[in-house]
């Protein structure tokens, strides 16, 4: 008999609502799940039974009724403020935006998801509760900074999951995990009880095996309908320069053999200062992320956060500005190529996860540090607001999942479930993440 | 490893991007205020 978390979201939704399993009967075997599998992964950082409990039996009305889903730990919960991946609840225990969202959508919160220390990483190795680790291959990294909402999903434990993108911590996990992974646009829902109600460049994400399981929970927290389009006359720009360059090759030809066997309209589109979005998006992540670390918590983290934030409070404030005036026309340049293509795309890591044990990645330009990498590749969705969407679209010969990342105008995120839509049912590798990951023991 | 080495480490990792930003003169970049990331630049924002 299948186990209730090998479904799909839509499909656990369907069972539930159609009466052939309780709210109660699912939150069990999801439970049971988690305690089978996350010992191996620490995808999940707390559970509350009793809680979840309480919210399957309330049976509120929605599109995800009796559906349970975890959370990233930046989201504050009724009876958990956020810890943001440290050691302190740093929240106030109150419903956040995100919370009132799936709530009154039907949701079950079940769990609350590792993830990198103050969101100040990609890797998901630093974080109060240990590292997370890649339900593919356990010695490698998750990625972050939502690590563990990425692996929670890929390796079955729940369907759906909610995490935030400062500076790519939705879509760079999503690429190492082999799940979809979508980064909604700036603003757009409510912010109260998140950390990233204090920058500019933060917003929440959300996570599914297939992009309708992403459009499901991206439909919940929008509060609005996504409606499914035809993907099939899509205009794809690529920006070559700088996102295609120094990228394992074997992880850039995946992501174009994908286009290429989903029959995309691909053209080049030039990003003028994108070489320079690296550095913009770098210097205002990190002083919005130091800004808000309170100095009484600087001796609780973990050394390389503490390393982070006393390299972000060394940063020129003319360099501040000059990031800010780069931003702006990074904004103007994505605008402007948003009226010749409807996507822009390119890998979502430069490389595959690395191992936990020595996290660097290997380009061809030689071993290089994750972080200021995998941030190239992700920020500038973050400077200019706009969401942005990882697919996963085959395996590199590591065994490990390669992501193609397209980022859409904003507020256009059904342009982009639509996309990977049609990716994934053009390059169907999903099929085997969903049987593979989390489950050879 | 002590803290002041730790950010030299990571000063040194971001550093070839941040050169490239320091490089850039200012009168190229004129202030624009469009600055709200939620949506997309219109030309009233003073192009």
């Amino acid at each position: 008999m299948t186990h209730p978390q090998d479904r799909s979201l839509v499909a656990q939704a369907r069972a539930v609502a159609d009466g052939e399993i309780s709210a109660a009967e699912l939150l069990d075997a999801t439970l049971e799940r988690v305690e089978e599998r996350n010992p191996r992964l620490n995808a999940v950082a707390a559970t509350f039974p009793d809680e979840s409990r309480a919210m399957a039996a309330a049976g509120v009305d929605g599109p995800l009724r009796g559906v349970p889903v975890t959370v990233k730990d930046m989201f504050s919960l009724p009876w958990r403020g956020f810890h943001n991946g440290t050691t302190r609840e740093i929240g106030p225990r109150a419903a956040s935006g995100v919370f009132r969202r799936l709530r009154d959508a039907g949701a079950v919160v079940v769990g609350v998801d590792n993830q990198h220390e103050l969101g100040f990483g990609t890797t998901g190795l630093v974080s109060a509760y240990g590292p997370s680790a890649n339900p593919w291959n356990p010695a490698h990294c998750t990625g972050g900074s939502s690590g563990g909402s990425a692996a929670v999903v890929a390796a079955s434990m729940v369907a759906g999951s909610v995490g935030s993108d400062s500076g790519g911590s939705t879509r760079l996990p999503a690429g190492w995990c082999g799940v979809v992974g979508l980064k909604l646009t700036y603003g757009a829902l409510p912010y109260d009880g998140y950390p990233g109600a204090n920058s500019t460049l933060s917003a929440p994400g959300v996570f599914g095996r297939d992009s309708a399981d992403a459009r499901l929970m991206a439909e919940a927290l929008l509060g609005r309908a996504l409606p499914r389009g035809d993907a099939s006359r899509l205009r794809v720009g690529l920006v070559r320069s700088p996102f295609w360059e120094d990228v394992d090759p074997e992880v850039a030809q995946l992501c174009e053999s994908a286009l290429a066997t989903a029959g995309m309209a691909v053209r080049d589109v030039d990003l003028a200062y994108a070489e320079v979005s690296t550095a913009a998006g770098g210097v205002r992540a990190s002083v919005e992320m130091s800004a808000v670390a309170p100095d009484s918590l600087l001796p609780e983290l973990d050394a390389l956060t503490r390393g982070m934030i006393g390299y972000a409070r060394q940063i020129p404030a003319v360099r501040l500005l000059r990031a800010d005036r780069v931003r702006a026309r990074l904004r103007r340049e994505l605008a402007a190529a948003f009226g010749h293509v409807d996507v822009v795309a390119w890998p979502t890591n430069p490389a595959t996860a690395p191992p936990i044990a020595a996290p660097v990645i290997q380009l061809p330009s030689g071993p290089a540090m994750a972080d200021p990498a995998n941030l190239r590749q992700a920020v500038l969705g973050n400077l200019a607001g706009v969401p942005g969407i990882s697919v996963p679209v085959g395996l590199h010969s590591t065994g490990l999942p390669v992501g193609l990342q397209l980022l859409a105008p904003w507020c256009a995120e059904a342009t982009l479930l639509d996309a990977a839509e049609h990716l994934q049912a053009a390059v169907r590798v999903l099929a085997n993440v969903k049987h593979s990951a989390g489950n050879d023991d | 490893m002590a803290d002041d080495e730790l950010v030299a480490l990571i000063s040194g990792a971001f550093e070839p991007a941040m050169a490239m930003l320091d490089a850039l003169d200012l009168a190229d970049l004129p202030v624009e205020p469009d600055l709200d990331p939620g949506r997309a630049p219109r030309p009233q924002d003073g192009a």
